[in-house]
């Protein structure tokens, strides 16, 4: 096991540098690089402004320079041995880059090849490179700076106001959906081809095929927009707040109820119900499927036949036998739920402008703020590497039948 | 309900099985998987039942111990045990005798036992069950009976999961598990089909001890004559969903009347004899959603004549104590045949059907 | 003797009668899920009025309606000439009618193709995969099992953000690039962008083909016949094409047939956060985008592309579904 463990966590180091790399190599074949964001804010720049552009993003240095710098942080000088400095010379970037240029000289067409007016040197670096630039690396935890949703704050800060909100609408969600669909999933297989069970297989049908946007437009219009538009004629509708996490001012949720304070418990309530019913009706789909097939594999094994040959009572047959095998798949399933309580629901945050991680992903994307998108990639994938290995340790508790060595 | 003995009129049957049927109830159709099947058990006895598999035997025992599952259906018939009707008992007396009076051993002993539990603990479970005993008393009634059966260090044994031990094992477990409760009737499903040759030998010296220590009934069901010959005192052969012969089982080895069951002898592989292919007798089951009328083996027996694919056989009492389910030995047409010789069963390919052989070969049963 | 010579001619004739009545049974299995059959209905009957679009539809696809006094319009609003507008206009004048058949065509050809490309690509790595085993095999699922591990959403957007946003031109041969424009009915240099999007798609969408494909090349390598054929001096290619790859269709065609749900949905769902598809060249996604700014005042907006979406979507699952039941039994849901 101990050795299993050692190997597993190489394994996942090798692939979260390969996520890294992976993530970095995508940052930099987008158009414009990073700076696209920026591009789209300030239009005409010259060649200067550029220059001092690209520095500040660090896009003069080379990019094996530039990617162990982004992962951690280094180089971030020459090295200093003795007190001697090594390298100090070494051309790490180039500062100025020159197209390839024709000119006619002479009459004659002389061509200039592309290269460096001033390059950047390592000794350059603690310089050139001034607070919104340097990154201690992302292994580090440092995960730079945002250049447009709020320029020149910490990638990690913004990370942090975002999270509580994802993390409450997730939990909230993926509880519940576990509380529906766990045991709806049992019933249904124990009760295979009753009208349950038809009923809730269609049903868990629709909600994993349903596009989830969709069915959250559908709701906002169901308890805001027709409670809104019908008012006169209903004004005993309730209208359900369509967005956000908070609202600003009291509102009126219906005529008999009192008003609403921003900010309590009602209010945090009130806003949770449709972005959570969304999430839970799609989860408990998936949930409900899930724990409905492996209960019915389960049931047609030969130790179930042998444990009621035995002459067990149905309930022990099904909740001693059959069910401790059918959860043991589900429990493993069930920790790859994890990273999504950091990155959150990137769809159904964007329809009930949720200030959430999967919201700000959105918005990092759609304004090319690339630092938050790539931090946001990078610990997702960071989360479900961990959480599969999760997995695999707890599938070795569960299940006396797996041993690692 | 036809020709019923009130229960008890014979006091040593154990089991009397009376015109059972099972229908499978699926998509495709009805499944008529025992279609009249009639046989009893007396006590202490060794009964086999022997066919091809799909021939309707395991829905047999799975119809006497009332676990079909929820497709499954005793659409007719009686199973009595002693004086209990199982094919109507109540749920609740059944899960009684289930593991007590009437328990059943099966042919993947390994996949039989709960992955996650020790297998002392599923042991300990039936005699919690039934005889209410208390958890540590019913482990080292579990411990005894493992040993009994000839688990070696068998206290440390009962601590193990299913996969750490091998399958002749495992079904020793299934053993003690069934045994424990000392049944009046042990069914035991092909339980020796997916073992080494071996240790199937072992398996079987086992039950015959148990069986002469305990006085077990045992119904045996297999579709190996040599498991037959070597355990059991009468045999019913079945074929698709029918008993179509039954006496004891030195008549039925000398004597076979049912062309299937000599197709079955001769299929059996003689050491030494060389072959191009295992014997196989020719073509298949029939599908037993559309049963052909008339008798169900008439498409593949050698013997056929156009009565057979007509009208179905009865099962008539041929010679004293062997019954069997032929035209060929039935009083009203046995005239058709007379005269016919016994088919050499030659198995040169699955497209060859069997030859009527040269007078030469043949023996006269006329 | 005759009997033999009988019994050999009737076997005969129950294999054909077999293999006959096997297109048979399917169909019977697939006209017994209701669902199923409903929805083959209904998704036919968009796919046929999304090929009709140009004849069903007097408007152009993005003229605009000066005319009309709301934009959005509600349904029935008439424009100048008296043309009635079904489904009203949208916030530019633009006919919904008209824009949604156009709509149906672009999601329905990019979910076409996308299952397409992915589910033989899939179905040609995962044989090979299988057939060839080793360490081409491990290579491959190592890679198919990681894919399958992460959440493809973040990664799908990334990747359409990056080359949605290129300008870069992709190299399209002109036959295919006329091609494509004439069957999303639009012009040529929006077909860039989705032919751009149908590859950020496949890129996600060979996975499950290609795992089938493995499994069923896996145990069919191992068999006899295969053994036999590879002594008998038939080349890879030969095997992997005529032999393996014919005996996975019907997973295949199941997969695909949920995979063409899948995809729409994803698509939709690309676009509907701006990183698919772009207007003016209409998708379902993108058309609730804008509905959304919209819909409080105008709530039937939403609706119009909302249902064919979910018809469609839950459609092509039920047809799966359907498919599977009848293709086999045995994995029944």
């Amino acid at each position: 096991m101990t050795n299993y463990l050692i190997r597993r966590i190489i394994q996942m180091m090798l692939v979260v540098l390969l996520a890294a790399l992976f993530t970095y190599f995508l940052f930099n074949i987008s158009p414009g690089g990073p700076l696209a964001g920026i591009q789209q804010q300030q239009q005409r720049l010259t060649r200067e402004d550029l220059a001092r552009l690209r520095a500040q993003y660090e896009l003069d240095l080379y990019w094996p320079f530039r990617f162990s710098r982004w992962l951690i942080g280094l180089p971030n000088g020459p090295i200093t041995i003795g007190g001697r400095d090594l390298f100090a010379n070494t051309a790490v970037g180039c500062y100025l880059p020159r197209d390839e240029q024709i000119v006619i000289q002479d009459g004659q067409r002389v061509v200039t090849p592309a290269g460096c007016d001033q390059y950047v040197y390592l000794a350059d670096i603690p310089e050139l490179h001034p607070a919104i630039r340097s990154s201690n690396g992302i292994l580090r935890g440092d995960f730079g700076r945002s250049t447009v949703i709020r320029t020149g704050q910490p990638v990690w800060g913004e990370m942090m106001t975002r999270l509580p909100a994802t993390l409450e609408l997730m939990l909230i969600s993926t509880f519940l959906s576990f509380l529906i669909g766990i045991p709806i999933g049992i019933y249904s297989a124990i009760k295979q081809y009753s009208r349950f069970d038809y009923t809730f297989t269609t049903i868990s049908f629709i909600g994993s095929a349903m596009p989830t946007f969709f069915f959250g437009l559908m709701l906002i219009l169901v308890f805001t927009v027709f409670p809104n538009l019908l008012q006169d004629q209903f004004p005993w509708l309730p209208k359900l707040p369509p967005g956000s996490r908070l609202a600003v001012r009291p509102y009126a949720v219906a005529e008999w109820l009192p008003r609403v304070q921003p900010g309590t418990g009602m209010d945090r309530f009130l806003h949770l119900l449709m972005p959570v019913g969304v999430l839970t009706f799609f989860y408990m789909a998936t949930w409900s499927r899930f724990v409905r097939s492996s209960m019915l594999e389960v049931m047609r094994q030969d130790y179930v036949r042998t444990a009621r040959a035995k002459g067990l009572v149905e309930k022990v047959v099904i909740v001693k036998h059959a069910l401790r095998n059918a959860l043991i798949p589900f429990v493993t399933v069930a920790v790859l739920t994890i990273p999504g309580f950091f990155s959150g629901a990137i769809i159904t945050e964007t329809v009930f402008a949720w200030p959430g991680m999967g919201r700000l992903y959105y918005e990092a994307l759609n304004r090319s703020d690339w630092p938050i998108a790539l931090a946001f990639i990078f610990i997702t994938a960071v989360l479900t590497v961990f959480a599969t290995l999760l997995g695999d340790i707890l599938y070795t508790v569960v299940d006396p039948r797996i041993k690692y060595t | 309900m036809n020709n019923t003995a009130p229960p008890g009129s014979e006091p040593n049957i154990l089991l009397d099985v009376k015109d059972l049927k099972t229908y499978f109830y699926t998509e495709d159709g009805v499944v008529q998987a025992v279609n009249g099947v009639d046989f009893a058990i007396r006590e202490g006895q060794v009964m086999g039942l022997v066919g091809e598999s799909g021939c309707g035997k395991s829905v047999t025992s799975l119809s006497i111990m009332r676990l079909l599952g929820g497709s499954g259906k005793i659409v007719e018939g009686e199973v009595w045990l002693r004086d209990r009707n199982l094919a109507t008992l109540p749920e609740e007396e059944m899960v009684k005798l289930r593991g007590g009076a009437l328990s059943m051993i099966f042919q993947q002993p390994t996949s039989c036992l709960n992955p996650i539990f020790r297998v002392g603990d599923q042991v300990a479970e039936v005699l919690i069950q039934h005889q209410g005993m208390t958890k540590e008393q019913a482990w080292n009634r579990a411990v005894e009976m493992l040993a009994r059966v000839g688990i070696p260090d068998a206290g440390r044994r009962a601590k193990s999961f299913p996969h750490e031990i091998s399958g002749g094992q495992a079904q020793r477990v299934m053993i003690a598990m069934a045994l424990s409760c000392l049944p009046d009737l042990l069914i035991a499903d092909e339980p020796t089909t997916a073992l080494d040759v071996t240790i199937q030998a072992q398996i079987l010296e086992l039950m015959r001890r148990m069986q002469t220590e305990m006085g077990t009934t045992i119904l045996l069901i297999t579709h190996d004559l040599g498991v037959i010959a070597e355990m059991c005192d009468h045999v019913a052969v079945m074929y698709a969903g029918l008993i179509v012969e039954y006496t004891d089982v030195n008549t039925l080895f000398e004597d076979p009347l049912h062309p299937y069951t000599e197709g079955l002898m001769a299929a059996i592989p003689v050491l030494g004899d060389v072959r191009d292919s295992l014997a196989v007798i020719p073509g298949t089951v029939p599908d037993l959603i559309n049963l052909p009328p008339g008798c169900k083996f008439a498409p593949r027996c050698p013997y056929a004549r156009e009565v057979c694919s007509q009208e179905a056989p009865p099962l008539i009492e041929a010679k004293p104590g062997h019954k069997v389910r032929c035209w060929i030995l039935h009083p009203q047409t046995s005239a058709q045949w007379a005269g016919y010789t016994k088919t050499d069963w030659r198995f040169t390919g699955e497209e060859v059907f069997a030859q009527p052989a040269a007078a030469t070969g043949g023996t006269d049963v006329s | 003797m005759t009997t033999a010579a009988q019994s050999v001619t009737l076997k005969g004739l129950a294999q054909e009668e077999k293999t006959e009545s096997q297109a048979r049974i399917i169909f019977r299995r697939f006209r017994r899920h209701r669902l199923a059959v409903i929805s083959l209905i209904l998704v036919s009957l968009i796919f046929l009025v999304s090929l009709l679009a140009p004849v069903l539809t007097p408007f152009e696809r993005d003229a605009i309606d000066l005319s009309s006094k709301s934009r959005p319009g509600p349904p029935g609003t008439i424009d100048m000439e008296g043309r009635t507008h079904y489904l009203g206009v949208d916030h530019l004048g633009r006919d919904l009618f008209t824009r949604v058949l156009y709509a149906a065509r672009v999601s329905m050809s990019i979910a076409v193709l996308v299952v397409l490309i992915s589910e033989t690509f899939g179905a040609l790595v995962g044989a090979i995969a299988g057939y060839y085993g080793g360490l081409v095999d491990l290579a491959i699922s190592r890679v198919i099992e990681f894919m399958l591990t992460i959440p493809s959403l973040p990664l799908l957007l990334i990747l359409s953000a990056i080359f949605l946003r290129s300008d870069t031109v992709l190299p399209l041969p002109g036959f295919l690039s006329r091609f494509l424009s004439a069957l999303l009915l639009a012009p040529e240099r929006e077909v860039q962008k989705v032919v751009m999007l149908v590859l950020v798609l496949v890129f996600f969408g060979w996975l499950s083909a290609a795992r089938l494909m493995r499994g069923m090349a896996l145990s069919l390598s191992k068999q006899d016949f295969v053994e036999a054929l590879r002594a008998a001096g038939a080349s890879d290619a030969r095997i992997i094409f005529r032999h393996i790859i014919p005996n996975g269709i019907a997973p295949i065609l199941v997969s695909a047939s949920l995979a063409l749900g899948g995809v729409i949905v994803t698509e939709s769902a690309l676009s509907f956060l701006g990183l698919g598809v772009q207007d003016p060249t209409p998708t379902w996604g993108n058309m609730l985008a804008t509905s959304q700014s919209y819909m409080f005042q105008h709530p039937w907006l939403p609706l119009v592309p909302g249902v064919f979406l979910v018809i469609v979507s839950i459609g092509f699952n039920f047809i799966g579904d359907g498919l599977r039941d009848a293709l086999d039994p045995r994995l029944k849901r």
